[in-house]
């Protein structure tokens, strides 16, 4: 990995996310500030009890959301590096499903952008996730849980 | 003319298959395309009012002209993060 190199990075795939590479994709010697966000897997949602979590995702398109997301934010608060990284397949409770760094010269333009990054994600990359517990497996479509059938995701 | 469907999450599931090759007469929309898949599927009928299009891996219009080869997707309320 070359040091200091700052930009763009995004990622999805099947392998265990490491925040350590993902922050140092963003370092940068303008930078005095690097914020990470890690999103991890919850035991319980919406007054269930999950026991995992299956991610599927139109990688392609993702991939290019991601990259637009990442753009945007680089542009908004003139960021020296953005790195988000989105796990896919099964997770396990404590597992993290997604990793981003920013960095930028000053603090308050990290923050702002890192809660832009996720927000954003959350709201148009297609990436899926499908909850499975006590109760039985759904899908989690916003704020809905629809019961799923019990074939594995494509 | 061919086209390329591309089914997701709880689409998928209701369809049974995550992708497909459909032949459209050429004056073809992703409206259309989605017809095709719910003659074979009825199940998928009632999931439309939640589903987006994407083109070429681009949030598109329902009712926009399809080209020869193009991928067609239909994305589910997204649940990343």
């Amino acid at each position: 990995m070359s040091a200091l190199c700052g930009g763009i990075h995004v990622a999805v795939g099947a392998e265990v996310l490491d925040m350590a590479a993902i922050s140092a994709r963003v370092a940068h010697p303008a930078a005095g500030a690097l914020a990470t966000f890690v999103g991890t897997v919850r035991d319980h949602h919406a007054g269930k009890q999950v026991s995992y979590l299956e991610y599927e995702a139109y990688g392609a398109m993702a991939i290019r959301m991601l990259r637009k997301i990442a753009e945007e934010a680089t542009l908004k608060w003139d960021l020296s590096g953005v790195a988000i990284e989105h796990r896919v397949g099964r997770l396990e409770i404590g597992e993290a499903s997604v990793g981003i760094a920013v960095a930028s010269a000053h603090r308050r333009e990290s923050f702002a952008a890192l809660r832009f990054v996720i927000d954003e994600l959350k709201e148009r990359v297609p990436i899926w996730k499908r909850e499975t517990g006590v109760d039985g497996t759904f899908w989690i479509e916003g704020p809905k849980l629809i019961e799923a059938a019990t074939d594995e995701p494509g | 003319m061919q086209v390329k469907v591309c089914l997701f999450a709880r689409a998928r599931e209701a369809y049974g298959h995550a992708e497909e090759m459909i032949d459209l007469p050429t004056e073809g929309t992703p409206a259309k395309c989605f017809d095709v898949l719910v003659a074979r599927s009825p199940a998928l009928a009632k999931l439309r009012p939640s589903l987006l299009v994407a083109v070429n891996e681009k949030y598109a219009g329902w009712d926009g002209d399809l080209r020869e080869g193009d991928e067609v997707a239909f994305i589910p309320p997204v649940s990343g993060g």
